[in-house]
């Protein structure tokens, strides 16, 4: 790969990020503040001096311990940005290869030398990569403010500050983890992704009525023509596995990523995302 | 002189309306090339069949490279511009000559940021907040910062006031045009670009109805202004079309000697408007 | 066969789903997967091809079995 077509792929996910600062920078900022606003008035109706105890009784249990291995105990307050990423990458996905042939700016952007393969592998990167970047960031500078607003209380109550800051190196190792559950997540959701590009690609209205309501046919297609459930049964044990959404600790990320059923789930995306490529060539 | 397109048998159906009917067209490298035909004859079809943003059936070669094969790399060679405004509308101006710096490799930054310095249009305001003359002139800056051998415009000057059209075709013709490059450009407004054109194509119904060098017009085509006695006399000749003029007739002939039509009236070239109509007639009756 | 899968939109979102489906179909025949995973009680949800013929049987079938249960369960009391 040579050095213009990183560079070219690099412009396709700024254009992404650009064009969607709401869903990638907008709503895990309002998640962050309202979080701080939450836990901020929920610490000011206990007693400042007893809050503060209480807090560096928690810390000194941190102190001197590994921050990769405590860092599982942050993964909680993971979870609303988690969902609110989900959210906004299915949001973000039934849209972008939809609302362009909408409103007639395709024509400019297949007008540039960037293949149909580029483009929709580049939303497929935003969603799985780049995304998840933006919100480590928020969540970043919201342990930040956090700590800074602990440390303030802690110190004008006298209280001892030991395990503050190992409790904050915890708070950063989790943000590896939480990266990492993302990429973990969005690996084994690639069905999903490729199925939403698909119907954003295919759709002249309404792509998500065609995603929704195609989904179901398909599963009562099957039945009628073989008599088997297996879509069902697939579709199923992917929802249900609550592990593959959260992961808390370093030593099973390469045993999420490298397993039959992911691997399996990548090869049936892959199905789908190829279709959303050659889709993207009838622009009417 | 080669051909930088050659179309044999384009067909296109939407459904049951049938966009082109075999279309066949050859277009020689480095003419200013103009498609004219009236709304719903097929000019857009045409025009995004050429450079692949419209699936159809039939033998093209554009550049070179069949459309269909590899868009992208056909769009290193070719540059467009649409009627309707098709620049992204949450883009600042800033950050679209950035991106088309980053994805096109003939582009140049400094070319179009001259072009831009002698227009009103500010680096930092989106798309959507420029007018409709601002979006053309920001597109046409962006377009011929560009090095590529063919420019396709389709109907780039539709809904601009007149300054922003003639400040267009100037710019096109004194800053761009250099005599290799070639551009088409399809509209209905014909007598803007008359002056303009190297090479005729006339479409109507999703068919060529003519295809001609401006060169070759004048010697093929002949308007004649007859008076009332020699009318029956013109008739005969099997004129393509007849109009009105100031009490007398102006009968319009293809591929008539001029030796015979002297004796009529008075000889002219007809003009590409009264040329475009006459054909449309033409095709009308039959 | 390409012109035939990219004629237009609808035609290659087909090939795609039967792409799709048959993958799924033959992962799960492989792998032994369990392969019904619904049961409906509506007997038109469980028509498929294989059953056309027996489908008149199995309706009137289903619908003796459930007068039976429904007998049983008066006489029990447990309505």
């Amino acid at each position: 790969m040579d050095r213009f077509t990183i560079v070219q792929f690099y412009a396709l996910l700024r254009r992404e990020v650009l064009e969607h600062r709401n869903l990638f920078i907008g709503a895990p900022a309002v998640v962050a503040l309202l979080i701080l606003v939450a836990t901020s008035w929920v610490a000011m109706q206990i007693d400042e001096t007893q809050l503060a105890e209480g807090l560096s009784y928690i810390s000194v249990l941190f102190d001197g311990l590994s921050p990769f291995d405590m860092a599982p105990f942050f993964m909680l307050l993971a979870i609303p940005f988690m969902l609110t990423l989900y959210i906004c990458s299915a949001i973000y996905l039934i849209n972008t290869l939809f609302q362009d042939r909408k409103e007639m700016s395709i024509l400019f952007w297949q007008s540039m030398p960037v293949s149909n393969l580029q483009t929709v592998l580049s939303k497929v990167f935003t969603v799985v990569i780049v995304a998840p970047i933006f919100y480590v960031l928020i969540i970043f500078a919201m342990y930040l403010i956090g700590m800074i607003l602990l440390t303030i209380l802690v110190v004008s109550n006298e209280v001892d500050l030991v395990g503050i800051g190992w409790m904050f190196l915890a708070a950063i190792a989790s943000l590896v983890l939480i990266y990492c559950s993302a990429l973990v997540t969005s690996l084994w959701l690639l069905p999903t992704i490729g199925w939403l590009l698909l119907f954003s690609a295919f759709a002249k209205k309404t792509p998500l009525l065609w995603a929704g309501g195609v989904f179901i046919l398909v599963g009562f297609f099957e039945d009628f023509i073989f008599g088997t459930q297996y879509l069902a049964n697939w579709v199923q044990s992917r929802a249900a596995n609550p592990n593959q959404y959260l992961i808390f600790e370093f030593q099973s990320l390469l045993e999420r990523i490298f397993n039959y059923e992911t691997l399996f789930g990548i090869v049936v995306g892959s199905v789908l995302i190829t279709g959303a490529v050659y889709m993207r060539r009838f622009t009417d | 002189m080669s051909n930088i397109v050659e179309a044999r048998s384009l067909r296109k159906n939407y459904g049951n309306f049938t966009a082109l009917d075999g279309v066949d067209l050859t277009i020689p490298s480095g003419a200013i090339s103009g498609l004219i035909g009236p709304n719903g004859a097929g000019k857009t079809t045409t025009l995004k069949a050429l450079i692949g943003l419209c699936d159809v059936d039939g033998e093209l070669s554009v550049a070179g490279r069949d459309p269909r094969r590899a868009r992208h790399k056909l769009m290193e060679d070719v540059c467009f511009i649409a009627d309707v405004g098709i620049l992204p509308k949450w883009l600042k101006v800033s950050q679209l000559i950035d991106y088309v710096e980053a994805v096109h490799p003939r582009f140049e930054r400094k070319k179009a940021e001259k072009f831009l310095s002698t227009t009103d249009i500010p680096a930092n305001k989106r798309i959507k907040e420029l007018s409709k003359g601002m979006v053309t002139q920001l597109h046409l800056a962006l377009v011929m910062s560009i090095e590529v051998q063919l420019l396709v415009l389709d109907e780039p000057t539709l809904g601009l006031d007149i300054i922003y059209r003639k400040e267009f075709y100037d710019r096109l013709l004194n800053d761009y045009y250099d005599g290799n490059r070639t551009i088409i450009i399809s509209t209905h407004q014909v007598e803007e670009i008359e002056t303009l054109l190297s090479h005729l194509l006339f479409i109507n119904k999703g068919k060529i109805v003519l295809d001609t060098l401006m060169s070759e017009l004048c010697e093929v085509y002949t308007e004649v202004l007859v008076d009332a006695d020699k009318m029956a006399e013109a008739d005969a000749c099997g004129p393509i079309h007849v109009r009105e003029l100031l009490g007398k007739k102006s009968y319009t002939f293809e591929s008539v000697p001029k030796e015979r039509l002297e004796v009529l009236g008075e000889l002219q070239t007809p003009s590409v408007a009264d040329l475009f109509v006459a054909k449309l007639k033409e095709d009308r009756h039959g | 066969m390409k012109n035939i899968i990219l004629k237009n939109r609808y035609t290659l979102l087909v090939v795609t789903l039967v792409v799709y489906l048959g993958v799924l179909v033959a992962e799960g025949a492989i792998t032994g997967r369990e392969v019904r995973v619904f049961e409906f009680e509506n007997p038109f949800f469980d028509f498929n091809v294989n059953n056309f013929e027996g489908f008149g049987e199995s309706r009137s079938d289903s619908d003796r079995d459930r007068d039976r249960d429904e007998d049983r369960d008066e006489a029990s009391g447990d309505v």
